[in-house]
């Protein structure tokens, strides 16, 4: 069964969840058509079967390209973008084309990041770099952009056409900055003492640059009004300080750093303050709460089982694509349909770290934690903002969201996950898989 | 490195089961008032397409039936407009009232379902609502409104204006508490409320608003007036259940004709009620012929804190349980001072007291029914599409104010009345009927006229207490009324 | 069968397929999890014994114990480490499983040779087998 093609190896585990996946994103298709038109005809259902085929097409081609990544990572995705995709053509045909476009885009972009950078390693002799050509493009966008997304703030550069988001890059950006850095400093952090007259404290001085960093971010952000990214960067910023040190002084730090930015912002940011009086009550402010109060009922009215795809109204939440997806699916796919995708993220994320832990060298596994953690704190932040748990923030939900660039930045991600994996300690159980499916060579 | 990333993860999942756990919260534990919430727009769009439950009497007539309109709106018609307080409407601007209200999670099939019923609904089939079957009885209903729009020349001769004057009547099993006929006129046609056309609906609310002594109240349950004469029933049975007076009492010279003083007010001569030439009477004829001047000093005697305990014992200042709200009936305006000018004057029904007549029905029944008045019933039962009785009457007792032996000396003294005093005019050959009628005081336009009564006395299955507002006197114009429905009614009660 | 029962089916399968999907990939993680907590750092049974020390400056009858997975080059973070000039920078690996050893060439310059033959991606090794790494050879024993 191992074809011995110049290094290609069928990805079977990859390659069988893909049909089930592909069947089961085929059914919710074929149940939304056929809730909306009474019947259901091949024609119909070509989007999603386009998708499925480019999700095979990409494995076979993983199969050459990245034969020993992770096999779970990409079918998980799959589904998600699988069950976005039906829920965004539910809301809004165009939309729902778009998103295609997108995904078989991210794809491509998954599959162009298995063959370069050759070795993810690489990435961190210029991490300086990247965090300035992710400053360059924020600035860009600062000075030239759109505002297509009608948030009040110029936040996409557009080429021909079209639009990205180049802050979901930059997040991607901080990550390789962060991962190289802190893996630098590592014993210097963890050790070492910064002796100020009398007190003996942790070495912050080290942290210096990554702050500088950081802290740049912020100020593009908040320039740009974009306060949800700003806490995304917050929560990676702790996650990694405190996968990257041994000290557990500095994601205390990270999280008083937390605490007072938001309390001060709440004073300062005139926008801040009304999304967090809606969110304390969302009834008392009709015009802004509407949102929320919509994908409450929108949730309600799922109850456990839902109303079915295509079958409730979840349309009467504004900007559900984007903002609101998580909603939507709720009340079509019910808390026994939500829980299900809970369960699929916190796959990914554990699948992720695991490939964190088993990488070998330090860079890799910041670099795999922290990347994980862009998509574990985006998903928190956003389904909290829609369950009510925190203040809405505009972030898009990783895979399920409309919107391009948080695709292609996501399958960056998976992208380069994969590629750590590939180089990991492989497991006793898969090196065994290995020798039974593989052809005797030697005596 | 890696413990810290394990722990990461953890915190990840932790943080992940709170999610979960708030999913819950609003799909679920907080699902309910959601989705009933004035402002979600989903309610609206179900509740059109619920085919709503019907309603019908006790025998299966048709009330509230249902047209179905092609859109696949659903909107209630009624047959009966003399029931329109108690059915109610429902109307998307307007708002539910009467029993389409307080019944709505039963008729639009929320609750009380079947398992067929729940599976409809999940597959998005039009959902079907519970039938209702009232203890009203129609051909009852219909011989009140009978009577009403056919009144005896003697009612006319008495009150002129009686076809324009409000009316609260309401009949029913004393045995059981149910309600037979309630009516309360002016009455209306709900139907157009529920019309699908928007204008024709606010031109419809607004001709019925514009009727005169508005017509969208329901004088039996929530009207308050002062019970004039009736409440002498209260009086006679709280005096002779605590032993301070007997039927038997002699009241003699300005003892029965006054005037009597009380703390320099006068009570008397007008309102003795007594026959020419009658200067003494007993207690027993005191009451047939309503003597005010005798109650007030049976009042007296009494004491006010006997007198307002008996009164609460029937059932005023006290809720009462019923399937529509029923107002609560007060003897006296709260904070004010009882003394006894007050508690003469309530004696005989003309102090600050303000009784529904579904209370004075409650006291009857309490009369009639040795001593305990049964709970007032409206369901007989409430059954899915298919014909399962989700809910069935509730009858019970309510309250027992007085002993066995002191509702027999009662049920004698208002039979009495019919027999030889003032409700003369409610006697049916054949029958023993035993009631008490009321004149009160109601400022200009003249006392209101009320008549409270059950028959057969010693085993009475027929009650009924009637108002007409400004009609007069009790005896020419309530009692004949009531003779006219308890005739109608009781070959059809067994 | 009518449009909205056949929906309501299709939905209750959606679901079904949905968990086990999930039930799927749960069990391939736990069967990952509990594979690897044999950790690479235990020991296994074998060790290799130098026979051909060639410019490595190690000597014949030489012996490094084996670990579950064993990565053998020149460079200094293989776990054996061959400072030979035939011999690549990552050169093999070595891994101990449920079916016995295996052999993989990590890309190697001048090859993983067992017994003389070439490996060409893996191969499955015995105790008393020969394994050469460019001009480096050891044997597999117990």
């Amino acid at each position: 069964m191992q074809a011995a093609l110049g290094g290609y190896r069928t990805r079977w585990m990859e390659l069988s969840a893909l049909l089930l996946a592909g069947v089961i994103v085929c059914l919710a298709f074929a149940l939304l058509r056929d809730a909306q038109n009474g019947t259901v005809r091949p024609s119909m259902m070509v989007p999603i079967v386009l998708y499925v085929l480019a999700a095979f097409g990409t494995s076979l081609l993983l199969g050459r390209l990245l034969p020993g990544a992770d096999q779970l990572i990409f079918p998980l995705v799959t589904v998600l973008g699988g069950v976005g995709l039906v829920e965004i053509t539910r809301l809004s045909p165009q939309l729902g084309d778009r998103q295609l476009l997108w995904l078989v885009v991210g794809d491509a972009v998954l599959l162009a990041t298995a063959v370069w950078p050759r070795n993810v390693n690489w990435l961190r002799l210029y991490k300086y770099t990247w965090a300035f050509i992710g400053f360059a493009l924020i600035a860009l966008t600062i000075v030239h952009g759109s505002d297509i997304g009608n948030t009040g703030y110029r936040r996409w550069i557009g080429f021909g056409g079209v639009y990205l988001q180049p802050v979901e890059f930059l997040k991607i950006f901080m990550v390789i900055f962060f991962a190289a850095y802190l893996d630098e400093k590592r014993e210097l952090l963890a050790g070492g003492r910064l002796v100020l007259g009398r007190l003996r404290l942790p070495p912050f001085q080290y942290l210096i640059p990554l702050l500088v960093m950081w802290g740049l971010s912020l100020l593009l952000l908040i320039r740009q009004n974009d306060l949800g990214s700003a806490l995304l960067f917050l929560g990676i910023f702790l996650a990694m300080l405190y996968v990257g040190t041994s000290r557990g002084i500095y994601p205390i730090i990270g999280l008083a750093l937390f605490i007072f930015g938001s309390v001060a912002s709440y004073f300062l940011f005139s926008h801040v303050r009304l999304r967090t009086d809606v969110w304390l009550d969302p009834w008392k402010y009709a015009a802004g709460g509407y949102q929320i109060i919509q994908g409450l009922f929108a949730l309600a009215a799922g109850g456990i089982g839902g109303q079915g795809l295509g079958q409730g109204v979840p349309y009467y939440i504004p900007v559900a694509s984007t903002d609101f997806i998580w909603d939507a699916l709720g009340e079509e796919l019910g808390l026994a349909g939500l829980v299900a995708l809970v369960v699929v993220y916190v796959m990914l994320i554990f699948r992720g770290l695991d490939i964190a832990v088993m990488a070998r060298d330090g860079f890799q596994k910041l670099l795999a934690a922290g990347l994980v953690s862009v998509f574990a704190v985006q998903t928190i932040v956003i389904i909290g903002g829609n369950t009510r748990l925190i203040p809405l923030t505009g972030v898009p939900l990783p895979f399920l969201s409309y919107g391009g660039s948080s695709i292609v930045a996501n399958f960056v991600i998976v992208g380069l996950l994969l590629k750590v994996s590939q180089t990991v300690r492989r497991s006793a159980w898969t090196a065994a898989e290995e020798q039974a499916t593989g052809s005797r060579e030697g005596s | 490195m890696n413990t810290n990333i394990r722990r990461l993860a953890n915190v990840f999942l932790i943080i992940f089961l709170l999610v979960t756990i708030d999913l819950v919260y609003w799909q679920v534990i907080d699902a309910g008032s959601l989705n009933s919430h004035a402002e979600n727009p989903r309610a609206l769009i179900t509740a059109d397409h619920v085919l709503r439950g019907r309603i019908f009497d006790r025998n299966g007539m048709l009330l509230v039936g249902r047209r179905i309109y092609k859109s696949g709106f659903v909107q209630p018609f009624y047959t009966d407009p003399s029931l329109a307080q108690t059915l109610g409407y429902d109307s998307v601007n307007f708002g539910k009232t009467g029993l389409e209200s307080s019944l709505n999670s039963y008729l639009s099939g929320q609750t009380g379902t079947s398992w067929k019923q729940t599976f409809n609904s999940w597959i998005h089939r039009p959902v079907r609502g519970d039938d209702v079957y009232l203890t009203i009885d129609e051909r009852i209903q219909q011989a009140v409104v009978n009577a009403l729009n056919n009144p005896t020349s003697l009612m006319l001769a008495n009150s002129p204006n009686f076809s324009n004057l409000p009316v609260a009547v309401v009949v029913s099993d004393p045995r059981n508490g149910q309600v037979l006929a309630m009516v309360s006129k002016p009455y209306f046609d709900p139907t157009c409320l529920g019309s699908p056309d928007g204008a024709i609906e606010s031109r419809c609310e607004q001709s019925i608003a514009g009727q005169p002594n508005g017509p969208f109240v329901n004088r039996v349950l929530n009207g308050l007036y002062a019970p004039g004469s009736t409440f002498k029933m209260v009086t006679l049975s709280a005096a002779l259940d605590s032993g301070v007076k007997s039927l038997s009492d002699q009241f003699n010279g300005t003892a029965a004709s006054g005037p009597i003083y009380v703390e320099g007010h006068q009570f008397g001569p007008t309102g003795n009620n007594l026959p020419a030439g009658v200067t003494s009477v007993d207690l027993l004829h005191a009451f047939m012929y309503s003597d005010n001047i005798v109650f007030a000093q049976v009042g007296l005697s009494l004491g006010a804190g006997r007198f307002l305990a008996y009164a609460h014992r029937f059932g005023l200042d006290q809720n009462i349980p019923f399937d529509l709200p029923v107002s609560v009936s007060h003897i006296r305006n709260p904070g004010q001072l009882f003394d006894r000018v007050a508690l003469a004057s309530s004696a005989f029904g003309q102090g600050d007291d303000h009784v529904t007549p579904m209370q004075m029905l409650l006291v009857g029944e309490a009369i009639a029914d040795h001593g305990t008045s049964p709970k007032p019933v409206l369901i007989k039962a409430i059954k899915t599409p298919a014909g399962t009785t989700v809910r069935g009457d509730s009858s019970g007792p309510l309250f027992s104010p007085i002993s066995p032996s002191t509702s027999a000396q009662v049920v004698h003294a208002m039979s009495e009345v019919v027999n030889g005093g003032s409700g003369y005019y409610a006697q049916i050959p054949g029958v023993q009927v035993a009631g008490k009628t009321g004149t009160a005081e109601a400022g200009p336009g003249g006392p209101h006229a009320w008549f409270v009564a059950f028959a057969p006395a010693q085993d009475p299955r027929v009650a009924v207490a009637i108002i007409v507002e400004h009609g007069g006197e009790g005896a020419y114009v309530a009692a004949p009324l009531a003779q006219e429905i308890l005739s109608a009614a009781l070959p059809l009660v067994h | 069968m009518s449009v909205d029962v056949a929906l309501f089916l299709g939905r209750i399968l959606f679901l079904v397929l949905l968990y086990l999907f999930l039930l799927w990939v749960v069990l391939s993680l736990g069967r990952d999890l509990r594979a690897r907590s044999a950790s690479p750092e235990e020991a296994a049974p074998g060790e290799l014994v130098v026979v051909e020390p060639a410019e490595t400056g190690l000597q014949p009858d030489d012996a490094f114990p084996l670990m579950a997975e064993t990565f053998l080059g020149r460079s200094s973070d293989n776990t054996i480490e061959l400072p030979d000039a035939t011999v690549s920078g990552r050169h093999s690996r070595l891994v101990h499983g449920k079916k016995g050893w295996l052999v993989q060439d990590l890309g190697s310059t001048n090859g993983t040779y067992v017994n003389g033959r070439r490996v060409k991606s893996q191969a499955s090794l015995k105790y008393g087998d020969i394994l050469s790494l460019g001009g480096v050879s050891m044997k597999l024993v117990r």
